[in-house]
């Protein structure tokens, strides 16, 4: 017979083992999540603007600008040396006369895309995530003020988000 | 104190299994916990 103080002993040790495994096991599946939605560098690195803007989510710099310079993105570093604006490097994206196999995706899965946003691109010729992934800098800037406020496009990270919609549908 | 210690060494060498089995319940309960989290 196991003696009272043996049993509830056991009883704690094995509390003790089930809450160190409940801790462990949500630690594990959180750690396994990031590891599935971690940034597709691999992917980013055709797009330099794309990768710049990862870059500098995962080191926020100081603000030390204004607010709107910031998101617009057009700077990161006080000490950087100023970019002129290139207002001759903008491009317009390439379109396609319509949507492979006769149906685009939803747009709207972006986050910060509407409807009439969607509209708008489609009327670019653009109807695929793959296309907005392509999207290099010149193109945003060609594409803000076009059908985006200037700085919207980069600031909710359409490039990025259409990356991993597009690498989620392959 | 040295007594308690004894004890706990006694315990998990018998008892190992069930902390195993135990410690792989809470493991499971913690990984599906967070998939419920995100559902809702």
């Amino acid at each position: 017979m196991i003696p009272l103080e043996h049993i509830i002993e056991i009883a704690l040790l094995i509390l003790a083992a089930y809450l160190a495994g409940c801790v462990l096991g949500y630690g594990a599946h959180r750690a396994f999540r990031a590891h599935l939605h971690r940034p597709r560098f691999a992917r980013a690195a055709e797009l330099p603007d794309a990768l710049a803007a990862v870059v500098e989510q995962a080191d926020p710099p100081p603000p030390r600008r204004s607010a709107a310079r910031r998101l617009a993105g057009a700077v990161e570093r006080e000490d950087a040396v100023p970019v002129p604006q290139k207002a001759t490097a903008q491009q317009r994206p390439p379109g396609l006369p319509a949507p492979r196999e006769g149906k685009g995706d939803n747009l709207r899965a972006i986050k910060g895309i509407g409807p009439k946003t969607e509209s708008a691109l489609n009327d670019l010729g653009i109807y695929h995530y793959d296309q907005i992934a392509d999207w290099s800098g010149a193109h945003i800037d060609w594409l803000e003020g076009r059908i985006a406020v200037k700085g919207r496009i980069r600031r909710e990270q359409w490039v990025e988000q259409a990356v991993l919609l597009a690498t989620a549908t392959v | 104190m040295a007594q308690l210690w004894t004890t706990l060494l006694f315990l998990l060498t018998y008892y190992w299994p069930y902390m195993a089995a135990a410690a792989l319940v809470g493991l499971v309960t913690g990984w599906l916990s967070l998939s419920q989290g995100e559902q809702g």
